[in-house]
Parts: structure tokens; sequence; C-alpha cells
């Protein structure tokens, strides 16, 4: 039998198994049992794990209440792979339950290990909220597995549907031999999907079941500047629905323009203008000249606003909902989207109309259009409405809602006139009512988030540099220093740049530091005083010989792998620096390294020497716009990012006259 | 924001890490508790413990009342002035866990802003929520946020903790917080007479009587405790009290004494034992050879075994003394080394349980003996009149070996009737030598192509095996190629073997075949090479100018780097000058290199010998930063040396 059949005919028993052989309490069920004897394909050596069964059978009762039964085998392949042993079922304590949670494992040997209720932990799911009903029951086994071991857990839940709406994804950071997702539903209901990353999958259906299943699924590694795994693992997105369309109101989406109707509901109320919220926007826009300062005191105040979240009602649709914008106000802390909703009720207290948008934070390709549906985004962000007066990369035009500048409330180191990056050019949600739509989110250029570093050097004829740099941070590139500056204690920050120095030059001493953050200008500036004895080599008594490149970039990834499996995602980035090497006294420019010019349709990137008098002239650009490079196309990127670190090894001969 | 809880409770509860609770009483309770708050404190702009930093805790008040039969009280009470955003961040949200059987009492916080606004924290906006729940425990936990927190406010709580059955005797008090404190008191009320104790990395800090039977030990403008680099571990660094003696108790002893009892269990057996394994020997050092090699060898190491899951090493039966560990030709760690020390008693020698120090946690010393740092953790030997110690059980181990942090600390060598205090050797830095070869070919556009052999010896080859054991082939052929490629990205390595993991006689070999392009630098008619392979791209050690804490290393170590590189046709050395020989007047440590010329094959040879740690020297003050810092700097500068070939 060859090993697709073998694995159809498992299937096929296995279908079976689940549904008829109900196993005594401590030993393994048929399915597993049939999942341990499936013969696997042959891997990568270096394969973790693989999930031989990862099922969800979604049971719709006629009182509209789900029960959800997760299956999920896993063979651990090594011993890396004991982590996967592990049960997790997430559940809202105030809607939802787990009815039943088991797990087992089978030995290589076939003998067999039940886990029972002592075993089980119980614990929040998100332990940096202040509350939140989520919780998460654990079995973990990966003490007790080892490679050729079998882990396998059931997980019986049960909850009340916010929406008519699921999503289901197939593959995962390990190969999956077997994916399913089935849905049952009462008579008179049907479903329909979408595929996302894969071929349109067309259901089984059977009575009024409903069943989506690939099979023989390859892992998705993680690799540097790749999507997430998410955003790249074969998913559906799942409608159903009684078909009688009144009884469905809010519950199933059929455009965007509905799920902006319904979150309007949530979102507006909450927009309060009362007078401690007018008087705190007068306060606030008292010395402020023009709409875009009045916007940015605003934003600025409400981003400063501490970032807490108290999640109650989630089972409720209160995970939608902000929180009124006078007890935010009172309080001084909430959410994204009581930030949000904060602003908007500021802004309106001065005449100014504003959204919110919900958006996906973290991969700005991760929302597809073709599912209309809340369930796609987490953050909130808003869009306030300006007048032409107001210039900015972040504004976009609008059909219905005219010239909308983008703004995250809840980022506390990107401006207003900015946008984070992982933001730039996702699909989101303007939730405005009947107006309201999907909008894909402004792409800033390049140079917006320009890094622009000048170095004046003296290098004396012992190899000893000493010098100054000075570095102007715009935009996103200014929000990674104020998120240094941030995560860090002065102490540790000055640390960190003697760290920067001493990556480029042994033994560099940080002369003077200084740094300062212009808001204002959505700007950064660094100053750096520093020495570095024996910079230069010197040979022979008569050559000198040094790196033009003295610093790095501080968040630098390097590709230059040979193998890659996924996309490369590019962010925006500008970097333009120029140093000016005084030469010391009786020493000539023998050699210098060649030029460097790369222009591709990613990134375009230079370097130059001039020799003026007695000093060298070296400057570089970088400039890279956001691009999705194929996995096709990895080769050039990883030339362009190779031939970049070499450029940047290359080194000047000076020769005594 | 989570507060440490008194350590003592650690030992009382299951879950109690820590246990911190604030609540929110009615006004006039408050207001009855509260010190007043100073104008000045109100309108402080800048810290004046120490520049810059984020919060600073005004008070931090702790009072231990150890006095009752039943019950230990401590009542908490801290001010903490907010300077910056991240001091903000810090303190805007409180996650307070506690469990079942403590009691939380006249607990209150609250926000004073700079105008002398008070913002109390109401009962509606604290959260109670389990945090866990497992096997009928649970911990639970009160969560809230600072209402209106921003720089320049003020934030003070306080709250009373009892726990029943419970007494102060090993309670760790910190005299050096993560935040700056002006002043730091801890008032203590023992149980009867006057408070016993022991102070660490401090001498000017003492209980003093004060009122109601408390004494107290104070502290004034305590700058915060930070991280450094090679620092020695915080509990010889963060200076703190620990309340009792830290002498032998009798219950201890006894249990010294039982697991020491075990060496002389099933006489009759393990002499018959002994005398076959020392057939025709001698003398005492071949015989523990032989013990020792048994010991390892013959009998299945079940801590050390990567077939076993936690689960089947639980049900493992348990070995009641050495003949059950040889019956059953398995042990752990620690019935392996009763077993060998057996062998020893047997065979007429004096062998003991070594209680030996952690240097990971506390460098130790025989002279002065605290019993809370000494583990059992080999068997000492008298052999010739000195104390050898062995540990078999450490699966890597080789003969007469301890691992690098049981090295120069204190040992306490038990018997059931006896107890001897010594200081367990050091070993010098050849033991943990790193033999690295690598035999190159540059091509003329910089690409270094070649093999490459690793030894490790000592030290890091026990670190490797004890790391790696459980490790399949290929996991560790990742790793290998990982490290091959950490400082140079471009690396292509492949045909890599690792030998010897399993005989400790050996070295561990790792082998590997590489291609580096872009190794040596091209300028026109030049190239530029920095013939240390193995030290390619690696950070210097310290980037700091500036040093807190002293500065201290795991073992003395030694590299031996040996590395042809055949270069390319057309091109001649123009400067191969080395960078010579680094050594300090101490010669702790020293850096050779060497390099030479084969013309015929043009071949340049590069010779690099390395030692650091001699004389046991591993610990440094403060002080000596500068100069130790100056000396690494120079090593590194020695390894990025480069030399030039020219175009002919």
């Amino acid at each position: 039998m060859n090993k697709r059949l073998c694995i159809r005919t498992f299937f096929a028993v296995l279908a079976c198994t689940i549904a008829v052989s109900p196993a005594f309490a401590d030993d393994a069920p048929g399915w597993l049992k049939q999942a341990a004897s499936v013969r696997l394909p042959g891997y990568e050596k270096d394969t973790a794990a693989a999930a031989v069964v990862n099922e969800q059978i979604v049971n719709v009762s006629s009182d509209r209440k789900l029960v959800i039964t997760d299956n999920f085998a896993v063979r651990i392949l090594n011993r890396e792979g004991r982590r996967f042993a592990r049960a997790r079922a997430f559940y809202l304590s105030g809607t939802g339950k787990i009815r039943d949670i088991k797990a087992w494992i089978i030995r290589p040997d076939g003998s067999t290990k039940y886990y029972d209720k002592k075993q089980i932990v119980d614990v929040i799911a998100d332990s940096n909220d202040v509350y939140n009903e989520g919780r998460v029951r654990i079995i973990d086994a990966t003490g007790d597995v080892d490679a050729g071991f079998m882990f396998g857990y059931t997980v019986v839940s049960e909850e009340t549907p916010l929406f008519y709406q699921d999503k289901w994804t197939f593959q995962s950071s390990i190969p999956t031999v077997m994916s399913r997702y089935s849905l049952t539903l009462p008579n008179g209901w049907s479903a329909s999907s979408h595929t996302f990353n894969a071929n349109e999958i067309t259901p089984r259906v059977n009575g009024n079941t409903y069943i989506w299943e690939m099979n023989d699924l390859p892992a998705i590694p993680d690799e540097p500047m790749s999507p997430s795994v998410a955003n790249l693992a074969a998913r559906i997105a799942v409608n159903y629905s009684p078909n009688t369309p009144d009884r469905i109101a809010n519950r199933v989406f059929t455009s965007w323009g509905d799920v902006s109707v319904w979150a309007s509901a949530l979102h507006d109320p909450q927009v309060i203008v009362d007078d401690s919220v007018a008087a705190k926007a007068r306060d606030l826009t008292a010395n402020a000249a023009t709409e875009f300062e009045k916007i940015r005191a605003i934003g600025t105040f409400v981003q400063n606003l501490q970032y807490i979240s108290i999640d109650i009602g989630v089972g409720y649709g209160n995970g939608y909902a902000p929180r009124s914008s006078t007890s935010v106000l009172r309080r001084g802390y909430g959410d994204c989207k009581d930030k949000a909703n904060l602003m908007r009720a500021l802004l309106r207290s001065i005449g100014i109309v504003s959204y919110p948008i919900v958006i996906y934070s973290g991969d700005p390709t991760f929302v597809r259009a073709q599912w209309p549906s809340p369930r796609q985004f987490n953050h909130c962000i808003i869009a306030i409405k300006v007048s032409d007066a107001t210039r900015s990369d972040a504004i976009l035009e609008h059909e219905k809602l005219g010239r909308l500048l983008i703004f995250d409330a809840t980022d506390q180191f990107t401006q207003v006139g900015d946008i984070p990056v992982h933001e730039q050019g996702s699909e989101a949600l303007i939730v405005a009512g009947q107006d309201g739509g999907l909008v894909r989110m402004p792409v800033l250029p390049p140079d917006s988030s320009l890094l622009d570093r000048s170095i004046e050097a003296t290098i004396s004829a012992d190899g000893e540099m000493k010098g100054t740099i000075r570095e102007r941070a715009f935009g996103q590139s200014s929000a990674i220093f104020r998120s240094e500056i941030r995560s860090l204690s002065s102490n540790d920050f000055h640390k960190a740049i003697e760290g920067w120095l001493t990556r480029g030059a042994t033994g560099a001493r940080l002369l003077h530091l200084s740094s300062q953050d212009v808001p204002d200008d959505s700007r950064f500036d660094l100053n750096v005083e520093f020495a570095a004895p024996r910079y230069g080599q010197v040979m022979q008594g008569r050559l000198l010989v040094f790196k033009p490149v003295f610093v790095g970039r501080k968040r630098q990834v390097s590709l230059t792998d040979t193998k890659r499996s996924t996309p490369i995602e590019i962010e925006p980035i500008a970097i333009s620096e120029r140093t000016t090497f005084k030469l010391p006294q009786g020493f000539t420019v023998d050699e210098l390294p060649e030029a460097v010019k790369l222009e591709t349709q990613f990134g375009k990137y230079s370097t130059k020497y001039e020799v003026k008098g007695d000093s060298l002239e070296f400057t570089r650009h970088l400039s890279m716009q956001r691009t999705s490079v194929p996995v096709e196309k990895y080769e050039a990127v990883r030339a362009f990012f190779v031939a970049m670190r070499d450029a940047e090894q290359a080194p000047v001969v000076l020769i005594r006259k | 924001m989570r507060i440490d809880i008194d350590p003592k409770l650690r030992i009382l509860t299951v879950f109690s890490l820590f246990a911190v609770i604030f609540f929110a009483q009615s006004a006039t309770a408050q207001d009855k508790g509260w010190l007043p708050v100073s104008p000045s404190d109100l309108q402080l702009a800048e810290p004046l413990v120490e520049k810059g930093a984020d919060a600073e805790a005004i008070f931090w008040e702790t009072r231990i009342d150890d006095s009752s039969s039943y019950d230990l009280t401590v009542r908490h009470y801290v001010r903490v002035k907010i300077f910056t955003e991240r001091g903000r961040e810090k303190y805007s949200k409180f996650d307070i866990p506690f469990v079942k059987g403590e009691r939380i009492r006249d607990l209150a916080a609250r926000v004073i802003q700079t105008d002398g606004t008070i913002v109390e924290i109401k009962k509606d906006e604290i959260f109670e929520r389990e945090i866990i729940r497992a096997s009928g425990l649970k911990m639970k936990a009160k969560s809230f946020a600072i209402p209106n927190i921003e720089p320049g406010v003020i934030i003070e709580y306080r709250y009373r903790e009892q726990t029943s059955d419970a007494g102060a005797i090993g309670m760790k008090l910190l005299l050096q917080r993560d935040i700056p404190v002006r002043k730091l008191d801890y008032y203590y009320k023992p149980y009867t007479g006057e408070p016993v104790y022991k102070a660490y990395n401090i001498s000017d800090v003492r209980f003093i009587k004060d009122r109601g039977g408390y004494y107290l030990a104070s502290r004034t403008n305590v700058p915060s405790f930070k991280e450094e680099p090679f620092m020695p571990p915080d509990d010889m660094v963060r200076p703190w009290i620990r309340l009792g003696r830290g002498r032998i108790s009798i219950t201890s002893l006894l249990a010294k004494t039982q697991l020491a009892g075990l060496l002389k269990k099933d006489r009759g057996d393990m002499k018959k034992l002994a005398a076959e394994l020392s057939a025709g020997v001698n003398n005492d050092e071949e015989k523990l050879k032989r013990f020792y090699e048994y010991s390892q060898s013959q009998i299945n190491n079940t801590t050390f075994d990567p077939s076993l899951t936690d689960e089947m090493r639980d049900k493992l039966p348990e070995n009641k003394g050495p003949k059950d560990t040889v019956k059953r030709k398995s042990g752990s760690a620690m019935e392996i080394d009763i077993l060998f020390g057996s062998l020893a008693i047997n065979s007429g020698m004096d062998a003991r349980i070594a209680y030996i120090g952690d240097r990971r946690r506390m460098f130790t010393s025989s002279r002065n003996i605290d019993q809370d740092f000494l583990r059992p953790a080999a068997i000492g030997v008298k052999v010739n009149g000195q104390w050898q110690f062995f540990n078999p059980g450490m699966k890597f181990l080789p003969f007469r070996k301890l691992v690098w942090y049981e090295e120069d600390s204190a040992a306490e060598l038990v018997s059931e009737t006896h107890i001897e205090w010594t200081q367990t050797p050091i070993s010098p830095p050849e033991y943990s030598v790193s033999k690295r070869k690598g035999r190159f070919t540059l091509a003329e556009d910089g690409t270094l192509e070649g093999t490459v052999v690793v030894e490790l010896h000592g030290h890091s080859a026990v670190d490797y095996r004890s790391e790696n054991f459980d490790e399949t082939p290929a996991k560790l052929e990742e790793l290998l190629i990982d490290d091959a490629k950490r400082f140079m990205s471009t690396a292509e390595v492949s045909d890599v073997t690792i030998e010897n993991l399993s005989d400790n006689a050996l070295p561990v070999v790792q082998k590997y075949r590489v291609k580096v392009p872009n190794f040596a630098q091209r300028t026109g008619r030049r190239m530029f090479i920095q013939p240390s392979y193995f030290r390619h791209g690696v950070p210097p050690y310290f980037s700091s100018s500036t040093r807190l804490y002293s500065i201290s290393f795991r073992f003395p170590w030694s590299e031996h780097d040996s590395i042809e590189i055949k270069m390319p046709s057309g091109f001649e050395l123009e400067n191969a000058e080395s960078p010579g020989t680094i050594v300090d007047s101490g010669r702790i440590g020293q850096h050779a290199t060497e390099i030479k010329i084969d013309n015929s094959s043009n071949t340049m040879m590069y010779d690099r010998k390395f030692y650091f740690g001699a004389g046991g020297n591993l610990v440094f003050p403060t002080s000596s930063y500068t100069n130790l810092k100056r000396m690494f700097d120079g090593f590194h500068d020695a390894d990025a040396h480069a030399i030039t070939l020219r175009q002919q």
C-alpha cells in the first residue's frame, strides 16, 4: 500500500472510530490509537513533531449554543518536540465552559497514560491584564514524553457565539498529517466559507454537517523578515446562519458596511462630551494655533495615558466596546479602544470629527477583504477628519468621509502625522456607520523614517580615532529610539550606547552622551562624543588601515542564509550617513574600497569615498520600501544584504608619505 | 508591579513565591494610618539618592513581629515618588498573588498628586481573580490599576500579613531594593531575647533596640540594585540579612549522619565487591580509579539517562543502599556517589559525604562555614592524608574532578561520627583547554574554505556534555552550525561530526567544513585577513567604562589555536607582523600569538595560546576593572589583528 493510500485508509477508519467508539476513561480513544499507528512520511531530520490529527468538531444546537470538540494528536519526533505535548483549552469564565478535557500519551511500547482531573491546571489567559475573563485549562505532558511518543487530547467546550462566524487554521509550525474542521448545523441553517493561503477548499456536505479537510501539510518555518505563521498557514473563514435573514442581525456580516454599522452602535454611544471632557480639550489645545497642532496636543495626551486592560463581559460583546470617554478621563487609563474613544470625545468637543478604526496589529497583510468580520482585528486606532490645511503622509482620502488623518492613540512612540510601521498598508475597518468600511492604511515613504547620521572623526598616526556622532531620527526611526529609551534606565541607555560603540571599535570610550526627543517634529536626536584607541591598525610602521563604517544600525537583520521557504517582508527604512575623517599628518590615502551602488525593486544602497585635502569623506545611503518579495526571488534579496555587509567591511589604507 | 514577599513564606506554603495585597479602606481608617507628606517631597523634581532614577522610595518600612507563639505578623509601609514615564509604567498596575492560609489585613493604597490631591484606590477598582488552580491548590490575586498616575506623583501603600504556625527564623531581609530608597527600615521583634541574625555584603548594619520590643536595622540613601555582566551571584553582591543562625541544627545533623550511614550499609556485599574490583591493586589511588570506573560505567545513571522521562524517573524504585544499586545496575546520581563511597570505605579508606558550596549561588570558604550554602555534592576520600573529591554520579566528570561551581568552595565532610571542613581545589587553566585547528585555503576573492577541528577538555567538555547529553545528533549538528555562524553569518558549514560525547576519558571533538565568502577584504591591490578565525567577529568582553561590582569568571580556562591558511597564488605577504604577547604582571592571563610563513607552500601558520585565571584568580574587585578591561581589550585587539597580502 503506498503512503497516501495508507493515510487515506487510516482517516476513513478514524472517522468511524471517532464517531462510534467511546473509550474507557483511562484508555486512549480509538482515534488516538489509530493515529499512533500511522506511518509518517520522511520529514526533514530536524522536524520536532508532527500533528497527526488536528480536528475541531462544532455542533450548533437549535438554541444557538455551540458544543465544540477538539481532537489533537501529535507524534513527538525528537526531544525538541516535547513542548508540543501540552493540551490547552481557552474559555471565557462568564459565558463559556470546558465540559471536559482529557489527554493521553501512548508510549512506543504501546502502553498508555491517561491524564485525569488532578493533572489539569487552570490559569488566567493574560496575566498582564488587571482583569480578563479569558482562562486556559492546561494538561502538561512535556515532562512525560520523548521521541517516538504519541500525545493526544480531547477538549469539549461550550459557548454562546457572538457571531455566526468561525475560523480554522489547518497548518502550523510543524507538519500536519490531517487537519479537519467539521460544522453541524440545526435544520434550516447553512454554511459557506472562504479559503486563504491555499486553493479553495470545498466542504464535504453530509446532511447538516459540513467538513473542510486538508492532508499532508508541510511545516511553516520561522524565518527572519517573514509574515507571521498565522498569515502563511492555509486557513478558512466560515459563515453559518439560519436561512431566515431577519434572525441573523449582528451575527453574520455580508459586507464591511454591515460590520461598520454594528461596531458604530458599540462605539458611538461611548463618546460622551461632558464638562470635564470639554475642559480638558480646551486646556490641552489652549496654545495650539492650527488644526494639526490641536490634534497633536490631544493625541499626545491620550497616548500618554497608561495602557491598562480590564476585560469584563467579553462573551457578551464588551470586548468590542470601549468604556465611556468620561470614565476613561476620570481614571486616567484605558486600553486601545478606550483611548481612541476618549480622543474622539476630546476632538468632538473642539469641533473635529473622528472615527474609530479597528485593525490587525502585527502583520499588515493579515486582514482579508473577502471575509467581513470583526474577528479579523485585534487593535483600535483613530481616523480624524482634517481640512486641506493639514498636510501629512498619514492622511488617506476617503471617498465618503473625506481627508482622514490616521493615528494610533495607543502607540506612545509614534507621533501624530506618523503611523506604526506594522500598521502601514494594512486593511482596516473605519467604523463610521453606513459610510464606514474596509480601507487600506497609508504607507509612508521611506524618507519619512530617515535616520540621518553624521560623524566627524580624527584619526591619529597611532590609529586612535576621536570624534562625534550626530544622529537625527525621524518618524518610525525616532519611534525606535523612544522605545529604547523607555525600556532602559538612563544608566542602561548609557551602557547600551557604549556597547554600540565598542561593537564597532574595541575599547571605545563614550565621552559624552546627550539625547533629545523632539516629538513635535517626530524627531529624536542623539549626540555622542567618543574616543577609540587603536581603531586603525598600524602595519610595518607605514600603513594605517581602518574601516570607514564605524557604527552599525542598531536593529539589523542579516539575511544571509542560503535557504528560504517563506516570502520576505521588507519594511520601509532610510539611512543616510556621512563621515568625515581627518587624516593624520604625514599620511596619504593609498587605497580606497570601490564605491558600491545597488539598485533593486525593494531597495537602494550606495557608498562613496572622496578625498578632500587632508580629509576623507565617506557616505552611505540605504533606502528600502515596503515590499513583499516572493520566496522565488529570495536570492536577489540575499545578494543585496550580503553585498551591503561586504561593503561595510571594506577597509581604507593610508600610507606614510 | 509585583512585590516580593518575605522568603520564609516560600517554605510555609506551596505556592507563595510572593504575596502582597493592597486593599482600599474607608477614608477614615486610611487617614489614621498614613504619615504626613512633606511639601518638599511633593514638589521634588529629581531623585535625591540616585541620579536618573525612574522612581525612588522615600521610605520602605517592614515590621516583623515574631513575638507570638502562634503567628508571624509582618507589616509593610512603602512610599514611592515617581519621576519618569518608566517609573509610571512600573507602578501603574499591581498584581498581588496570595494563597490559602495567608491573611492580609489593614491594606490600603493611595496616590498623592503634585498639588496635594489624594486619589484613593476604591473597592470596586480592585479585582480578585484566581491566577492558577491545580490539584485543589489555588493561588488568587488582587489586581488593580493606579488611577491618574504620572511623573511627579507619590504612591504609598501599606498592609499587614499574618501567617499561622510560622516564625521569622530563616527570613531574608534585603538591604538593597530594585529602586533607590532614602530610608530602608526593618523592625524586628524576636520570639525571645535579642535578634539573632547574619548580615551579608555589609558590615555597618545591625539591629538596635527600639520601642515596643522591636529592634531596628536601618539604611539610608540606598542606591538601586543593578545587574552587570560577569558579576558574582546576587547574594554575593546585594547586602542582606538572614534572621537566625547559619549553624548546623540538630535536625540537619541527623539527616546528614543518616545519609553518611548509607556509606556503611550492606557491608558484607560491598566489601566483597570492593575486593573483587581492586584485585591485584595495592595503592588507594588505583583502587579509587577502579571504583570510579565501575560506578560511572557499570551502573546506569538514571539522572542523566535521556531515554527516561520525568514520569519514568519518578516511578523508579528507590535504592535503599549500595547493594540495591549494584543489584539493579541502576541508580540516581546520588546513589552512584554513595556506591562509590561505600566501595572506598569497604576498601579501608576514610570516605565521607562531601557537602560543598555552589559558586553559582554563593562563594563559600572553609574558614567561615555557613550551613545554608552547602549541599551533598560528592564523596570525599582521604588519600595520603589529604581529602580528595569524587563525583561519579555526575556522569560527565572525569576521575577526581568536580564541576566548576563546586571548585574552590567550602566542603564539609560528614561521616556518622565525625565532621571535618576543608576547601575544594580549583583546576588550572590548562585543564579546561579548547584546542582548535583550522586548515584553510584563501581564494583571490577573499573566500576562506577548509576544515575545522575543535577539542573541548576539562570544564568546557563537562559543560558541553551536561548541556547536550539529551540532544539528538541532528540537534547537536544544528547547534554547532549556529555557533559557527554566530559571528560569521555568511559561513556555510557542512560535514559536521561530533565525537566522544559519551566518553569522559576523551575530549569532545567537533569537526566540520566551512566556507566563508569575503572572509578577507579586498581593496584593489591588497587583501586584509584576520587570521584568528576562531575569534572572528567576537565582541569585546567588556563594553562599559564604569563598574559597580566585582568581576567574576566561572573557571580558569585556556585556548590553543593552530591555523594554517594557504594563500592565493599571485599574492604575497606585505605585512605579517604578530601582535606579540600580552601578559599581566601576576601572570593571571596571557595571550601569545605567532605568525610564520612557509614560502614553499605559500602558507601562513598562525598559532595562538591564551589562558586566564591562573592561580585560581577568578574574582577581581571593582577597583581593578579598568586594568582588567584594558587587558581584555588588548586580547581582543590582538585577536582582531589583520595581516596584509599584496597582489604581485
